[in-house]
């Protein structure tokens, strides 16, 4: 256990380190909001810090939790995580938030379905190709990975939740890119995913109205441009170094979600270019890591356990940034490690307990080999996905 | 290698947001994050000639509730209820609306209320100051002084008029807030603070005015005109001493929810109204045509009791004639035939140059919002019997102001002064911002004729029918108007009753102008209309200013009751006439019957030399 730990100190210190940085932007962020709404300025605060407890726990659990359990366990994460989807929408444990299921609650603890699917979505998929890895060159071998990805994503879709739903999907087909998914087939999920994706923007009319705020935030200062406008007057008010830390003025109710999904606005408003800067760098040192982890596992099923929870990492980290700079239709999703919630910070520290665990195994023989399959099946793809941006 | 790129993408994009864009994000985001928080300006006092205060503004206090902010909103608007007198359950609802960031619960508390509730210190409460109007004379100078709305924004009269001097500067506070507004602690503040209203010195002196609204009341009360209106000025200078309306409100608590009785009640009737003056005009024919030298005080008229004009007859009020008579006794008559005369001699030329010099057909320039310019035929289509008329105040149409401002003219040495109510204005630190002095607008008459005028008025108040102002031991002189109203080109059974006079006679100080309009108490002479309520005015004016009666022993001879009335029921109306004539008694004439239906006073009443007695035929 000691030996992992100082095995994988810059990943595990770094990762400590966004949890605390979330920690006090979230207080800089909340502070004012959380005065005012529930009369005490800690009290994101206070549930983040519940939220960091518990995470460490499940971190070091899983860290030890031996990852190979999981291919017998497959079914069974696939279950809770289903269960867990449909129970948002029975009323009485399913929460409704701005007209939208998400939550579950159960004697006082709330929980994020999406978050814990999205994990075993990667879970299952990891078991399922290490297991049939020669099958994925074959649409028929990845078809269980599309059907349970496809209705996990339906599900979230279903809360409705577009941006987790987009998160699951993106990480779906880096898994599968990885797993070696053959051109063809992958270009066969992609494009009725891109067509699928306007028809859903126009089955609810907010998403439009989003879609157009991005567009052009300032034809609707009021309403749908409301929230990206004053994360854009957060991020240019910091300048390149920034107001200072806890100077924010954008917290004091302007910037909504300032504590969770728009959390990077007020880093950035803070500490400026700088600051925002650095914390991008350490987020890519930890993406970096987990790259490697995944790189040097010991076998099929750590690399794309890695692979997987590193890209979920990764996708939420641009999708959360991209958004937070007007690049991408506003869409909410919670920055890992940072976004003041529970159920996210929880999920995610236990992910990185079970890359952890996947370094244990580290063999330097088979990482080889696998760096061969990484080269063989990814160059191809590299320029052709770009090309299709 | 994708997910690098997009990075980069993501980085260039920050950077344009962060470095690029900053200035123009951050000073639109400056907008949003201070707030401009007026602070109002006390408004500035009016007061009258003396420095009595007519308008004044007193902290008040407007009472709003911060829901978030409230821990017990029981007690909260339980507190608000009874201290301001409101619904419990409505305010409860606002106590706890925490949808909105603050409630109003009321505008404009007495300060003592606000104390109340500063000292109950319960969270959730704010008080934001304000200032109150107040009027400490209430129902006085009603439609002079005007009122404000609830904001402070002049509305009507000198409020109205002096508003940009009287509303001062508003001053900012601009204070770091939140998106609802509400202040963010520990920040500072930048206080820009209001410059008070200027402080309206007015020509009104408030006892006068308090003499000549007494007055009007009992007016109003006795003779139930539909409105009735006086002015007091003083002939020298143009100062306007009192002016009032009647009906009016109390200012401090005008009829806002009735629209239409505030715009009514709240005209300034002597300003911005006009009537025809009638009988009192006669001074100004009779001033014109001494100037223009086409007559004496002592040229003989004779009135058969009508004048042919271009073969219209125009009749005397004394339809069986005033025979041979003076000029002065002319006007002492009211007799219409030698005004009918005068008119003709002088010429429509002579007559219309008159009429401009005394600022008829014009507007004075009164500092006053709405003034009337009064309506005069066009000269050249007024024919030679319009003219004869106008002679005697028919055929014109003048405002009070006007009328009163010309009689001014004539009785003052013939300067025709602008009429004015701000004597002066200073600001909140005493310094003299404007200043109206005496102003001559026109030369009306000669000195010379100007002292005739005066003579002649005097005598006209003692023999004439306007012997009711008549004061022992004072020199008063006045002239009684009648006029019969038009409505739609017909004659119609309604009068406006005036009187005009000044004091003292022979140096006239205070020229009075009392018009009571459609009395309906049954008389509608101006000797018993108009001319009663004018001597309350003049002896209220004497009491004032203390004046010491001179000659008292043979004015109060003259004054001796040694006439006993006879019974004249069922007499002739030449007989009755002849008969009072006879006794020295005077007669106003209703109705144009030829026998004497009743009379006023009763038969075996005793009564003084000249005293009018009413005739009903």
């Amino acid at each position: 256990m000691l030996k992992v730990l100082k095995k994988n100190w810059i990943l595990i210190s770094l990762v400590m380190l966004l949890c605390f940085l979330g920690l006090v932007f979230i207080y800089s962020a909340s502070s004012y909001s959380a005065q005012i709404r529930y009369n005490d300025s800690f009290y994101f605060v206070k549930k983040q810090v519940f939220g960091l407890v518990i995470g460490v726990a499940l971190m070091l659990f899983m860290a030890c939790f031996d990852y190979h359990k999981f291919e017998r366990l497959k079914w069974i994460v696939v279950a809770v995580s289903f269960v867990l989807l449909v129970l948002v929408f029975i009323p009485g444990i399913g929460k409704n938030n701005y007209g939208a299921n998400r939550w579950i609650s159960i004697g006082g603890i709330s929980l994020q379905s999406s978050e814990v699917a999205k994990f075993a979505f990667v879970i299952f998929a990891s078991v399922y190709m290490a297991k049939n890895y020669k099958e994925t060159k074959k649409f028929i071998g990845i078809l269980p990975v599309i059907i349970v990805g496809g209705l996990t994503c339906v599900l979230i879709l279903l809360e409705p939740n577009l941006s987790v739903t987009l998160c699951v999907g993106m990480v779906m087909l880096i898994m599968l890119v990885v797993g070696g998914i053959r051109l063809k087939h992958f270009l066969l999920l992609l494009i009725p995913a891109i067509c699928l994706l306007p028809i859903l923007i126009a089955m609810e009319p907010y998403r439009l109205q989003r879609l157009m705020a991005f567009l052009d935030p300032w034809a609707s200062p009021k309403e749908e441009g409301f929230q990206l406008i004053q994360s854009l007057y957060a991020l240019g008010s910091g300048g390149l170094f920034g107001v200072g830390l806890f100077n924010s003025r954008q917290k004091y109710l302007f910037l909504p979600f300032s504590e969770s999904d728009f959390i990077f606005s007020i880093i950035g408003e803070e500490t400026g270019f700088i600051g925002a800067i650095c914390v991008l760098t350490i987020y890519m040192v930890v993406i970096w890591q987990g790259v490697k982890i995944a790189l040097n596992a010991s076998d099929r099923l750590g690399a794309y356990l890695a692979s997987g929870i590193t890209s979920v990492i990764g996708v939420q980290l641009l999708i959360n940034v991209a958004v937070v700079t007007g690049s991408i239709p506003p869409t909410g999703i919670p920055l890992p490690f940072m976004s003041a919630g529970g159920t996210s910070l929880m999920v995610f520290l236990a992910a990185v307990g079970m890359l952890l665990n996947i370094s244990k195994g580290e063999n330097q023989a088979l990482s080889k080999n696998f760096n061969i399959f990484n080269l063989k099946n990814l160059r191809p793809l590299k320029t052709k996905s770009k090309s299709a941006m | 290698m994708l997910i690098i790129s997009i990075f980069f993408a993501i980085i260039i994009r920050l950077g344009i947001i962060q470095l690029k864009n900053n200035k123009m994000l951050t000073a639109r985001a400056a907008e949003q994050w201070t707030r401009d928080l007026p602070i109002n300006a006390k408004r500035g006092t009016i007061t009258d000639c003396n420095g009595a205060s007519l308008a004044e503004s007193y902290s008040s206090y407007d009472v709003y509730v911060r829901a978030s902010m409230v821990k017990d909103p029981v007690k909260v608007a339980t507190l608000l209820a009874n201290s301001i007198g409101l619904n419990y359950e409505e305010t409860f609802k606002k106590v706890t609306n925490v949808l909105v960031s603050e409630s109003l619960i009321k505008l404009q508390v007495e300060s003592s209320v606000a104390k109340k509730l500063i000292d109950a210190n319960l969270s959730g409460i704010m008080l934001s100051e304000n200032n109150k109007r107040y009027y400490p004379y209430g129902d006085l100078l009603t439609q002079v002084l005007g009122f404000t709305t609830i904001d402070n924004v002049g509305q009507a009269g000198i409020e109205l008029y002096a508003d940009k001097y009287l509303k001062g500067t508003k001053g900012y506070a601009l204070e770091e807030s939140d998106v609802h507004g509400v202040k963010i602690d520990n920040t500072l503040s930048t206080y820009i603070p209001a410059i008070d209203g200027a402080q309206v010195s007015l020509t009104i002196d408030v006892n006068i005015q308090r003499v000549v609204e007494d007055a009007l009341n009992v007016l109003c009360a006795e003779q139930k005109p539909k409105t009735a209106t006086a002015i007091v000025m003083n002939p020298n200078t143009g100062e306007i001493l009192a002016m009032s309306s009647k009906p009016s409100f109390d200012l401090n608590s005008p009829p806002r929810d009735d629209v239409a009785t505030l715009l009514s009640n709240v005209k300034n009737l002597s300003i911005v109204d006009v009537y025809e003056p009638g009988s009192t005009f006669k001074v100004l024919t009779t001033a014109t045509a001494l100037e223009e030298k086409v007559t004496t005080p002592t040229e003989g008229f004779y009135d058969p009791g009508y004048r042919m004009v271009d073969g219209e007859k125009i009749k005397c009020w004394k339809l069986i004639g005033h025979g041979q008579q003076t000029m002065t006794d002319g006007l002492c008559n009211s007799c219409n035939s030698v005004f009918v005369d005068l008119a003709l001699r002088l010429g429509t030329e002579k007559m219309y140059s008159y009429f401009s010099k005394y600022g008829f057909g014009e507007k004075l320039g009164v500092d006053f919002i709405g003034e009337a310019s009064g309506i005069l035929m066009n000269k050249d289509s007024a024919k030679r019997v319009d003219l004869a008329r106008m002679g005697f105040g028919q055929a014109v149409a003048v405002s009070p102001i006007q009328l009163i401002n010309a009689i001014c003219s004539v009785v003052n040495g013939g300067n025709l002064m602008q009429p004015y109510f701000i004597k002066s204005i200073k600001d909140v630190n005493g310094n003299l911002i404007a200043r109206n002095n005496p102003k001559v607008i026109n030369k009306t008459i000669s000195e010379q004729t100007s002292e005739t005028i005066r003579y002649m008025l005097e005598q006209v108040l003692i023999k004439g029918n306007a012997i009711s102002a008549f004061m022992p031991g004072y020199r008063v002189s006045g002239k009684t108007g009648t006029s019969q109203k038009y409505e739609d080109g017909k004659i119609v059974q309604k009068y406006v009753s005036s009187f005009v006079g000044a004091y003292p006679a022979d140096k006239p100080e205070y020229v009075v102008l009392v018009v009571a309009d459609e009395p309906s108490a049954g008389n509608y002479f101006g000797s018993v209309v108009a001319t009663p309520y004018a001597k309350l005015i003049f002896e209220g004016i004497v009491k004032y200013r203390g004046d010491e009666p001179k000659g008292l022993e043979e004015d109060l001879k003259k004054m001796e009751r040694n006439i006993v009335m006879p019974n004249l029921v069922g007499e002739p109306l030449s007989k009755a006439i002849a008969k009072l004539s006879t006794l020295g008694l005077q007669c106003e004439i209703a109705g144009e019957g030829e026998v004497v239906l009743s009379q006023t006073p009763p038969p075996g009443e005793m009564l003084y030399k000249n005293a009018v007695v009413i005739l009903n035929t």
